[in-house]
């Protein structure tokens, strides 16, 4: 049997729609634009920046030795220490 | 059937039906996360209060970074990834970094990568800890479709994921017999620790093979 027509298992689904479905997946993404100091300051308002649902200021940008985590669940604060990387207890 | 078995044919089928849905929908996971009617920022999370994974204990967000910036990892093509965090520890709450998965330009998925920890700055569990996570990854007890999709492909992309944790240990481990783990793990210039390729279609195969 053909592998496109093998059913995926445990499921009515063969390979060959999957195949037509995930290139129905297939949409061109926006391009990202870089974030101005003023964006930030204006976004950073409404959230306190150091919880999880923030947004991270540390970004990789920065050309400084920062000690936050561009990618941490939560955000970094402005603090330059590097005795204070930013963990989820801010 | 062994649990690893049900976990790679459910998670299939999870992986399947997401897809579908998704393609019904002319969507696809990261136009889920982001809002198409806003510009697409560099570093913000997305969502900005983290996908939640119905409180199973895992979180993601998907974020975009520079393309220019020297030391900042990207997969060829890469637009952007989702970093993918595991509750290790309940008291105190306590979350790690578990891997993060690339997406091309189509929001389709390019491939799992480590980062050092100074990347996303977590509590830092071995890959023997991490891999605990992964033998039963909680796909099935999810409502969001974006959770759904991603967990699934974790799950069938499991033995991947534990190598590249492996892997990244291992680098760690070799770079500690030159300076302190500690200097290593903080060392800006390293970023990427281990990375691996991943194709849906490929991993759907891959699933139908091992049943």
């Amino acid at each position: 049997m053909k592998k496109t027509n093998r059913l995926i298992v445990g499921s009515a689904f063969s390979l060959a729609a999957l195949a037509v479905a995930i290139d129905h997946t297939q949409h061109r993404l926006p391009e990202p634009v870089a974030v101005t100091q003023e964006q930030t300051a204006s976004d950073d308002t409404d959230e306190s920046p150091c919880g999880l649902t923030s947004e991270s200021p540390c970004s990789l940008d920065d050309e400084s030795s920062s000690p936050c985590s561009p990618c941490s669940l939560d955000s970094g604060s402005d603090d330059e220490s590097e005795s204070s990387p930013c963990g989820l207890g801010g | 059937m062994a649990s690893s078995e049900y976990q790679l044919v459910g998670a299939a089928e999870s992986l399947a039906t997401c897809l579908l849905e998704m393609a019904a929908a002319e969507t696809n996971p990261v136009l889920q996360v982001i809002n198409p009617e806003l510009p697409l920022q560099e570093n913000k999370k997305y969502p900005a209060n983290l996908l939640p994974f119905n409180q199973t204990g895992w979180k993601a967000y998907y974020h975009c970074h520079p393309a220019h910036r020297a030391g900042n990892h990207r997969f060829k093509g890469e637009h952007g990834h989702f970093h993918l965090f595991v509750q290790t520890h309940n008291k105190p709450e306590t979350w790690s970094h578990l891997a993060a998965l690339a997406m091309d330009p189509m929001g389709q998925p390019l491939g799992w990568f480590t980062v050092n920890h100074w990347v996303t700055g977590e509590a830092w569990e071995p890959a023997e800890n991490l891999i605990t996570f992964i033998k039963s990854i909680p796909y099935n007890k999810q409502t969001g479709l974006v959770e759904r999709w991603l967990l699934s492909i974790l799950a069938l992309s499991h033995d991947k994921v534990k190598n590249i944790l492996l892997e990244r240990d291992e680098i760690l481990k070799q770079q500690q017999l030159k300076t302190k783990i500690e200097d290593v793990k903080q060392d800006r210039g390293i970023y990427l620790l281990s990375e691996i390729s991943v194709d849906l279609m490929t991993l759907l195969n891959i699933s139908q093979n091992n049943s």
